[in-house]
């Protein structure tokens, strides 16, 4: 009780702390009770019809990047997305089976990783990511789905300073890990990081935060997961 | 001046008492006091607590007194009587002389039922007792007929000038179910059933009063609990509800998470199933438990019956009674977006009990519907009364769409209720209230516990709401005058007094002094 006397002592407007605690405490309980969120798109999922025999059906399944993804395919209907922003490996693998396997993709597009080392839900290395991703990739191969694993793209401190939490160097690890994985794991590998970045940075031109894409970027990085669908389809 | 508008009024209310017969206020579970002549937007400020009374009714798990009901005039003994009505769960009917606040008779029905031996004592969900509330049918001039199901599943008649039988109680339902409140439409009696309490089916009854006859039908699914029960199509003598949980199949006759329309065949008086709508997501909505378990309000606009409900999802879905769902029984005229439960909370948040539709003195007809929980961060009406966290009263407008069919126009949103309760219109005015019950069902350190303990300690007291029926600015509130909160009740509004009841047995009558 006293640290909390303490800090209302200290603020100068206690009412606004107030606000502000009250605001963590309902983001912390949101984030526990739907640590996966799944209450993003399980309606959403629940309206759509099953795939039409020869439908090439493929799920977008990741974070920020593909959630903020600007006029999404919009001749592909067969294409969903389920990214989720702020979203990190661990609460994808919760929501694999309700915005993935029940959807009944042909492929799906997995991206994660780069809130992992943001600590977005809690402490993140290469390991736990590592382990997260290959869990996915086993259930998908179990269901038939065949996957294209997309490398967590480039940042750059050209707006604000993002390389504190998520270092270039871990980041080009993981990926190096993760084009080994999909080798390994009969998986297709999507080298966005090499049409997004320059060296260990995001080329600036094509962001508009340091971390998302831009259109010109999203414009990149079509024709890279285009090929890598392709290629997963053909297999 | 004062005395000769006292004594108009006064003249008013003698010649036309108003009554509120049955939960919602009429078959249509409208909500709406249409003769309210005293309590007004001007005159609200002026009420106060008129008196209160202590009912020695035994509580059941979270349960004692069920809505109270009024009847405006009734010729007793001791001269003619406006009384309140109200039914306790333990298998109790009151009747209150509204003038004196005193207690006018009292019936206990004598139960064929009795717990078994290894019994473990009500729970939240199967309380037992008498859960439906009573409904009462006009008798011939100045006599009514109050209709109760008790524990035991039989259909009592009595009168209401004493509360004596008059006639011995009938056969209607298994005992020990789970009833919800009953409605009356040419002479037949309505309820549904849900939580499979006592081993018993969920099903849709119908008791024929003039042949004595039962009709049932069951969706198959986990119970239909909107808890103002059935409401009646006046166009089509057909009973709609919600079908609460369970799964859509309507292919191998599951009927879960939708809407159904059960109508009586007038030959045979069975029960037969005649129009059905599922949600486009139903999946989504079992999985989540956010079950279809609103009690609808049914609507004439523009010379055609519609009808709206509702979900835990915490959406309005809007029919034509004509065919609720469509060609495809899954395509109604309208849903709303989200109002509330962003956080997709089955026991905390979403929309519960029933609605509220009326008519304007403009002849606007709107629909009102109350949520649990904070508003959801995209819904946005065009009038605002603050921050919501805890409930409120969402307003909409039915107007003419752009394709030629009506549609809900969001209008305004009431101030912050602690868990809102169905609203009442009444002469420009919304009376509603915030139950104070902790509704919670699950905590981080026991899981699920529907427990009486835990959920009463959290509660605090109910608070009755004065609202502008306009623009949702409140002009009245209870404040701390009413002492504890309660559950599975709601109000009652009728010749310038609302009456509220609590979990500790008392009921209260607010108005103005007349």
């Amino acid at each position: 009780m006293l640290p909390w006397l303490l800090l209302l002592g200290l603020q100068s407007d206690p009412a606004k702390l107030i606000e502000e605690l009250e605001k963590e405490n309902t983001a912390y309980i949101r984030l526990l009770s739907d640590w996966g969120k799944l209450t993003k798109y399980g309606s959403e999922n629940a309206e759509l019809r099953a795939p039409k025999p020869g439908e090439n059906r493929v799920v977008f399944f990741g974070d920020d990047v593909f959630e903020q993804w600007p006029d999404f395919f919009p001749d592909k209907k067969e294409y969903l997305n389920r990214g989720i922003s702020n979203q990190a490996t661990p609460q994808m693998l919760v929501r694999f089976r309700q915005d993935v396997v029940a959807l009944k993709p042909k492929v799906v597009v997995i991206m994660g990783g780069t809130n992992d080392f943001a600590g977005y839900a809690g402490p993140a290395t290469e390991g736990t990511i590592s382990e997260n991703i290959v869990t996915m990739v086993e259930l998908a191969k179990l269901h038939g789905i065949r996957v294209v694993l997309a490398s967590v793209t480039p940042i750059c401190d050209c707006v604000k300073i993002l390389s504190e939490r998520r270092p270039p160097g871990k980041i080009l690890g993981f990926n190096g890990w993760l084009k080994g994985y999909a080798r390994q794991s009969g998986s297709v590998y999507a080298d966005l990081y090499a049409v997004l970045g320059q060296g260990r940075n995001m080329r600036k031109e094509l962001t508009t935060d340091g971390l998302i894409p831009n259109a010109v970027g999203y414009a990149e990085m079509t024709p890279v997961i285009e090929k890598a669908i392709a290629e997963a389809l053909a297999r | 001046m004062k005395s000769i508008f006292i004594f108009l009024m006064g003249t008013v209310l003698a010649a036309q008492p108003a009554d509120w017969l049955t939960d919602g206020g009429d078959p249509q579970r409208n909500n709406w006091q249409k003769n309210e002549k005293l309590l007004s937007v001007s005159t609200v400020k002026d009420i106060q607590l008129l008196w209160k009374i202590k009912l020695e009714n035994e509580t059941r798990a979270m349960h004692n007194l069920l809505p109270p009901l009024v009847i405006g005039s009734v010729d007793t003994p001791s001269g003619k009587k406006l009384l309140a009505i109200q039914a306790g769960v333990s298998d109790n009917v009151y009747a209150i002389d509204v003038a004196t606040g005193k207690l006018f008779w009292h019936t206990k029905f004598e139960s064929t039922y009795k717990d078994p031996e290894n019994f473990r004592g009500p729970t939240v969900l199967c309380p037992g007792g008498m859960t439906a509330n009573v409904t009462i049918g006009p008798a011939g001039a100045g006599k009514f007929t109050i209709y109760a199901a008790s524990w035991d599943g039989r259909l009592h008649q009595i009168n209401a000038a004493d509360g004596k039988h008059i006639m011995p109680p009938t056969k209607f339902m298994p005992p020990n179910g789970k009833p919800y409140a009953m409605n009356l439409w040419k002479n037949v009696i309505y309820t549904h059933s849900a939580q499979g309490c006592g081993g018993n089916p969920n099903v849709a009854y119908t008791y024929d009063l003039a042949t004595h006859k039962v009709g049932s039908w069951g969706p198959a699914g986990g119970g239909m609990w909107g808890r103002s029960g059935p409401a009646i199509s006046a166009v089509h003598d057909t009973m709609y509800t919600g079908t609460g949980d369970g799964r859509w199949d309507p292919e191998n006759g599951v009927y879960g998470n939708g809407m159904i329309g059960v109508r009586q065949n007038k030959q045979t008086k069975s029960l037969d199933l005649v129009d059905y709508y599922g949600p486009s997501n139903a999946e989504w909505l079992v999985k989540r438990d956010l079950d279809m378990q609103v009690t609808p309000t049914i609507f004439s606009y523009k010379g055609r019956e519609y009808m709206v409900d509702a979900s835990k999802e915490c959406r309005l879905y809007f029919m034509d009674t004509e065919s609720i769902g469509g060609d495809d029984h899954r395509t109604p005229l309208e849903r709303t977006p989200l109002i509330c439960n962003e956080i997709v909370d089955f026991a905390e948040a979403g929309i519960w009990g029933s609605l509220t539709s009326y008519e304007d003195t403009q002849g606007q007809r709107w629909v009102l519907t109350p949520f649990w929980g904070p508003k959801h961060s995209k819904y946005k009406a065009p009038i605002e009364n603050g921050l919501v966290k805890k409930g409120a009263i969402a307003a909409f407008k039915v107007v003419d769409g752009k394709n030629g069919k009506p549609t809900l126009q969001p209008a305004w949103i009431s101030r912050d209720m602690d868990q809102a309760e169905p609203p009442v219109f009444a002469n420009g005015v919304i009376f509603a209230y915030g139950s104070g019950e902790n509704t919670a069902q699950a905590f981080p350190d026991v899981g699920l516990d529907f427990r009486l303990e835990r959920r009463a300690e959290k509660s605090t007291h109910a608070v009755l709401y004065a609202l502008d029926a306009q623009t949702g600015k409140e002009l009245w509130n209870s404040g701390k005058q009413i002492s504890k909160w309660n559950h599975w009740s709601g109000i009652a509004v009728a010749n310038g007094r609302i009456y509220i009841n609590t979990f500790d047995g008392e009921l209260y009558c607010f108005g103005l002094k007349q």
